[in-house]
């Protein structure tokens, strides 16, 4: 035996175990990914309420982003109401 | 709609968040209490949503990682606009940034952020699909932490825009640093907001390359890179990270705005346009949202019906 094989067969030892920790890793997230997608749409079909019960959600699982019902027309250029900027 | 005089409407303005806020109602006797209907749902949801406070729900759920923590009603509520953001923008406006955001040096109030000796490091970012919400509790990775400013500001505005609607009757306006909803009967003409890079006073003189639109219902927002930048060991960095590096998004779109029907569903799809960068307008076109984006260079592009 080479005085080196044992320090050489810990070595892929530990290799050997990294690999099965990353694998078991890999299936651990796979797993949490599917029980996630299952649980997101019950989770979003959530209806905010407002401190006085005025439901204030958007749209629930299945609904996108809507427009305005009164869409957007051209303001004055002078006085405004409020104004909308990063921040 | 109804509509009632321009004269008619008051307004108050006061800071929140590090914000403007500000309030405008039809009926100038219902201000006062307008205001404080504003005022409770802000205290109510900076309790439940805080990334800068201890003692928020939001830091027991990051305190908590890797096990299930018991949240309450709002908050969940919260989470679950949260989480319907990252899925209509697949990813693009997601809740699991707050790791990469502190990591940036911005785990504080932005007055006091420390510019910090180092280079910005890279945060992993663990995905919205790893958060598990059910019901009244909600698990997050070991080492996640959640942000939710980029949805929480706007459905604020939703919410004290809607209650302050249905205690008054009156017409109203709620605008939470920029992130603006309407509800109840409109003033003549509509609401007209001005658009521009950063959110300012909207009785002060209009500044060059801004816009004034009206809307009579739902919301508007406006996502950007001009505010919110600060310096982190010599670089600067802004608040809008892309999910997919932990890093501020790259520059094409210094602000981008969409109205649509709550300024919840507004500030997600803007605030995701700033970070999709060039793939953003032809999903704002199949949306349909009226938009208005702003490149680097202040060349203006609008669409959805946006005017022009």
């Amino acid at each position: 035996m080479e005085p080196t094989d044992a320090r050489r067969r810990g070595t892929r030892r530990v290799r050997l175990v990294t690999a099965a920790v990353a694998g078991g890793a890999l299936v651990g997230t796979g797993a949490l990914t599917v029980v996630v997608a299952d649980a997101h749409p019950a989770a979003a079909d959530t209806a905010p309420a407002g401190t006085d019960g005025t439901v204030t959600a958007p749209g629930g699982a299945g609904t996108g982003p809507t427009a305005p019902t009164g869409g957007v027309g051209a303001g004055h250029p002078g006085h405004a109401h409020g104004s909308s900027g990063s921040s | 709609m109804t509509a009632v005089r321009d004269r008619a409407v008051a307004t108050a303005d006061w800071t929140a968040w590090t914000c403007r806020v500000r309030l405008a109602v039809t009926d100038p006797a219902a201000l006062a209490g307008a205001r404080s209907v504003v005022e409770r749902e802000l205290a109510a949801v900076d309790a439940a949503c805080s990334r800068f406070r201890r003692d928020s729900g939001l830091a027991a759920v990051d305190a908590g990682a890797g096990r299930w923590t018991p949240v309450a009603p709002l908050l969940a509520e919260a989470l679950a606009v949260a989480l319907r953001a990252a899925r209509l923008t697949d990813g693009d406006v997601d809740p699991t940034v707050g790791g990469a955001l502190s990591a940036l040096g911005y785990d504080r109030d932005l007055a006091d952020v420390d510019p910090g000796t180092v280079p910005p490091v890279l945060a992993p970012v663990a995905g919205w699909r790893t958060v598990e919400l059910d019901g009244d509790r909600v698990r997050i990775p070991w080492g996640t932490r959640l942000d939710l400013g980029a949805t929480a500001k706007a459905w604020t505005a939703d919410r004290a825009a809607a209650a302050v609607a249905a205690r008054t009757g009156a017409g109203v306006l709620v605008s939470i640093g920029g992130d603006v909803a309407v509800a109840g009967p409109a003033p003549e003409g509509g609401w007209r907001i001005r658009v521009e890079d950063v959110t300012g006073d909207p009785d002060a003189p209009p500044p060059p390359g801004s816009a004034t639109v009206s809307v009579v219902d739902g919301g508007l927002a406006t996502s950007g890179t001009r505010a919110r930048r600060w310096l982190r060991g010599g670089v600067e960095v802004h608040h809008l990270l892309d999910p997919r590096t932990g890093l501020p998004a790259r520059p094409v779109w210094r602000t981008v705005s969409v109205a649509a029907g709550s300024c919840t569903d507004a500030n997600t799809v803007s605030t995701a346009a700033v970070v999709r960068g060039h793939a953003a307008l032809p999903w704002l076109r199949e949306l349909g949202l009226p938009a208005r984006l702003v490149t680097e260079h202040g060349d203006v592009v609008t669409c959805g019906g946006w005017p022009a």
